[in-house]
C-alpha cells in the first residue's frame, strides 16, 4: 500500500509539471502577438509594457520564462495589471465562498443523482423511468447561465421566495442564512450533473442487479431492500463517485464560473469571470493553474482510497 | 480496456464482415437505422423539427435582414423612432429601456440597449453559434478519432505518450481550458504558421471548443480500436499481408461508424453549450459578433427592464442543445442498444 501511494503521489507530481507547461504554452507560445502587451491589458502605457516584459523575462529564453511563471504563480506577488490587486490574495478571499458552494452542491449532485438513477433502475422503462430520464436530459441541456439568471430574477428579485444573489458568511447572517443563500445556486449547479449521474447509477445499477452476487444474496433470502442497497448498489455506485470526485475539484478550482457570476457569489469562478471580461491575464493564468491543482491532487486522492477499498488495484 | 471485447454487435453494414453475417438489423445500414429510429420516435421528430426550425431560420438571417426588418445585426437604432399603432415610438426610450416585442416586420422581437434589432441579431447569433459549433464537432471527432485510432492500432509507446497527453489535457477542467485559451488569443489572435487567425475570428472559438473536447471522443474510440484489432477479420487481413494502413482504412474505419454516429449529436450538443458559455463570459465570440452565449449576456445587463432579451436567446440555446441531446438518444437506443460506445468512454474517463 505505501509503494502503491508512493507511486501514486509520483505519477502526480510528474502530472503537474506537464500541466503547468500546458498552460505556459497556451499563454506564452499560442498567441501570436507579444505576450507583455496582452499581460498589459486594455490600454497600457509603453513603459508598463517595458517593466512587464523584464519582469516576466519574455526577452529570456522559453525555459527562464517558464521559470518565472512558476515563481510568480507561486510565490503570492502575482498581480493584476488591470487593477493591481494581489491575484493570490483574491483567490483566497474568494476560497471560502467557492468552498460553501462546493459542499451544498456536490451533496446536492451525490444524493439527487443516487436516488433518482436508483429509482429508474428498479423499475426499467416504467413511467417514473421514463421521468427520471426527461429530467435527466433536460437538466444536461439547459444552459446554467440562463437557469441561474432567470432564478435569480423571477425567483428572488420579482417574487422574493429566494435570495436574489450574494453571499452571506456564517459569522455574519448564521448558519440558517448562509445555507439559504446557497441553496438556489447549489440547486442550479446539481442539475446538470444529476442527470449525468443518475444515467451513469442507473446502466450500473441494472448491470449489478443482474450479476450472480445478487442472485446468491436473493437466494440467502435477504429482503429486496438489503439485496439492492447492501449488494447491488455498493458496487454499483463506484464509478460514479469517480465522476462525482472529479467534479468536486472542477467546482473547488473555480468551475462553477457561470453558476458564481449569475448568483453574484463572489467566488474564484466569479474572479475569473470578472478578470476575463477585462482580458486580465494573470488571474485568468493563477486559476487555470489552481484548478488543475485541483483536479490531479483529487484524481490521486480517489486512486488512493480506490486503492484502499480494493487491494486489485495496488498490483 | 477489456470492454472493448464486447463489441459483438457493433460491425455495420458496408463493414467487411457484412458478406456473411447473419441478417439482422444491423444490415439495414446505419443511416437507415438512425433515421427509422427517428422518424418512429416522437422525441426523434420533435426534436428533428425544432432542429430544421433553428437552422433553417438561422440560414435565413440575410432574408429577413433585407427585406423584412431592413435593418443589419449591427445598426444602431438609439435614437431612432417607429410607428406602431399609429404612434411615433421611441426605440430606446430617454432612461434607457429598449423597446419590446412589436411584432412587425422591424423590432420583431424588440431592440437591446444600442437600438439593435433583437430579431435580427438573434438569427445572425444563432447562425455564428451554429457555425462555431459545427467546425469544432467535425474537429473534434476528427481530431479524436486520429488520436484514438493511433492510440489503440499501434498501442506500445505510441500510445503511451497519446494517452498522457490526453491525461494531461483533462487535468484541466474543460471550461478553464476553453476560458484560458479564449482569453490568451482573444487579443492577439492564433498563428498556426500555416493559417493565421485575428482575434475576432470566428474560428478561434471554434477552434477551442474543437480541441477542448477531443478527449471525449479520443478514449472511447481508442477503447473500441484495441478491441477491433484482436477480432478476427483484422487477423485475416494481416496474414494475408495487408499493411497496417490498408487495415486501418478497410477493417478499423468502417467499424467506427456506430460509435462515430452515437458520438456526433451528444458532441454537437456539448459544443454548443461549450460555445454559449464561452461567449456568455466574454471569452468566445468577440463583439460586435454576435453568437447566443452574447447576445444573453447583453441582455442581462438590461434584464430588469427589458427580460425578453435574456428569456429568447436563451429558450433558443436551450431547444437546440435539448433537441440534440434527444436525438443522440435515440439513435444511441436504435444503433448502439446496449451502450457500448458510451460504457467505452466512461470507463476512460
Amino acid at each position: 500500500m505505501i509503494g502503491f501511494i508512493i507511486r501514486r503521489l509520483g505519477s502526480m507530481v510528474l502530472v503537474l509539471f506537464a500541466v503547468s507547461v500546458l498552460i505556459f504554452v497556451i499563454f506564452n507560445v499560442i498567441p501570436s502577438n507579444d505576450p507583455a502587451v496582452r499581460m498589459a491589458g486594455k490600454n497600457p502605457t509603453p513603459t508598463q509594457i517595458e517593466a512587464i516584459r523584464r519582469d516576466w523575462g519574455f526577452d529570456k529564453p522559453v525555459t527562464t520564462q517558464y521559470v518565472r511563471m512558476i515563481e510568480k504563480t507561486f510565490n503570492g506577488e502575482l498581480i493584476s495589471y488591470s487593477n493591481r490587486q494581489n491575484v493570490t490574495e483574491r483567490i483566497k478571499e474568494g476560497l471560502p465562498r467557492t468552498l460553501s458552494l462546493t459542499f451544498f452542491s456536490s451533496l446536492f449532485m451525490l444524493l439527487g443523482g443516487i436516488l433518482l438513477g436508483m429509482l429508474g433502475a428498479l423499475k426499467p422503462n416504467s413511467k417514473s423511468d421514463r421521468a427520471v430520464n426527461a429530467f435527466a436530459v433536460t437538466g444536461i441541456s439547459l444552459p446554467v447561465f440562463w437557469t441561474g439568471s432567470l432564478a435569480s430574477y423571477y425567483l428572488g428579485s420579482k417574487a422574493g421566495v429566494i435570495p436574489a444573489g450574494g453571499y452571506v458568511e456564517i459569522s455574519e447572517g448564521g448558519v440558517l442564512q448562509w445555507f439559504w443563500h446557497l441553496l438556489a445556486p447549489s440547486i442550479v449547479i446539481s442539475l446538470l450533473f444529476i442527470g449525468i449521474y443518475s444515467r451513469v447509477v442507473r446502466g450500473d445499477l441494472l448491470d449489478a442487479l443482474r450479476a450472480d452476487y445478487v442472485r446468491t444474496a436473493e437466494a440467502k433470502g435477504l429482503s429486496r431492500r438489503r439485496v439492492v442497497v447492501r449488494h447491488a448498489l455498493r458496487n454499483a455506485l463506484i464509478p460514479m463517485i469517480t465522476l462525482w470526485g472529479l467534479d468536486v475539484a472542477i467546482t473547488l478550482g473555480g468551475g462553477a464560473v457561470l453558476t458564481e457570476t449569475v448568483f453574484d457569489l463572489d467566488g474564484v469562478g466569479a474572479y475569473l469571470a470578472e478578470s476575463v471580461q477585462t482580458l486580465d491575464v494573470p488571474p485568468v493564468l493563477a486559476i487555470t493553474m489552481f484548478g488543475a491543482i485541483a483536479v490531479v491532487v483529487m484524481n490521486a486522492l480517489v486512486d488512493i482510497l480506490y486503492a484502499y477499498l480494493d487491494p486489485r488495484i495496488r498490483l | 480496456m477489456a470492454e472493448a471485447t464486447q463489441l459483438a454487435g457493433a460491425p455495420s453494414a458496408g463493414a467487411p464482415v457484412g458478406a456473411d453475417a447473419p441478417p439482422d438489423s444491423a444490415q439495414v445500414g446505419l443511416w437507415r437505422a438512425a433515421w427509422r429510429a427517428i422518424r418512429s420516435s416522437w422525441a426523434g421528430r420533435l426534436s428533428l423539427l425544432a432542429l430544421i426550425v433553428v437552422v433553417g431560420s438561422s440560414l435565413a438571417a440575410p432574408l429577413w435582414a433585407n427585406h423584412v426588418a431592413h435593418t443589419g445585426p449591427f445598426s444602431n437604432h438609439l435614437s431612432d423612432q417607429i410607428r406602431l399603432h399609429g404612434q411615433l415610438t421611441d426605440v430606446v426610450s430617454f432612461d434607457g429601456v429598449p423597446i419590446g416585442p412589436t411584432f412587425q416586420g422591424r423590432f420583431f422581437l424588440g431592440a437591446d440597449g444600442n437600438g439593435r434589432d433583437i430579431m435580427v441579431r438573434l438569427l445572425y447569433g444563432g447562425r455564428n453559434s451554429l457555425q462555431i459549433s459545427l467546425v469544432a464537432t467535425i474537429l473534434t471527432l476528427g481530431l479524436g478519432t486520429l488520436l484514438g485510432l493511433v492510440a489503440g492500432f499501434f498501442r506500445g509507446w505510441v500510445d503511451s505518450v497519446i494517452s498522457r497527453f490526453l491525461d494531461i489535457v483533462q487535468s484541466t477542467p474543460i471550461i478553464l481550458l476553453g476560458i484560458a485559451l479564449g482569453v490568451a488569443t482573444a487579443l492577439g489572435g492564433v498563428n498556426l504558421g500555416i493559417v493565421k487567425f485575428a482575434g475576432d475570428s470566428l474560428m478561434i472559438p471554434a477552434l477551442i471548443i474543437g480541441f477542448i473536447q477531443m478527449v471525449y471522443v479520443a478514449r472511447p474510440i481508442r477503447g473500441i480500436v484495441l478491441g477491433l484489432r484482436e477480432r478476427p477479420f483484422v487477423e485475416a487481413a494481416r496474414s494475408q499481408g495487408a499493411t497496417s494502413a490498408r487495415i486501418i482504412r478497410r477493417e478499423i474505419l468502417p467499424n467506427l461508424g456506430t460509435s462515430l454516429l452515437v458520438l456526433a449529436p451528444i458532441i454537437f450538443a456539448q459544443t454548443v453549450s461549450y460555445e454559449a458559455a464561452l461567449s456568455f463570459l466574454g471569452a468566445g465570440v468577440q463583439a460586435p459578433n454576435a453568437s447566443w452565449g452574447k447576445i444573453i449576456s447583453e441582455g442581462l445587463d438590461v434584464l430588469i427592464s427589458a427580460p425578453h432579451l435574456t428569456v429568447i436567446p436563451g429558450a433558443v440555446l436551450a431547444v437546440t442543445v435539448l433537441s440534440l441531446n434527444l436525438l443522440g438518444d435515440v439513435v444511441r437506443e436504435a444503433i448502439d442498444p446496449r451502450g457500448t460506445v458510451l460504457a467505452a468512454q466512461k470507463d476512460e474517463r
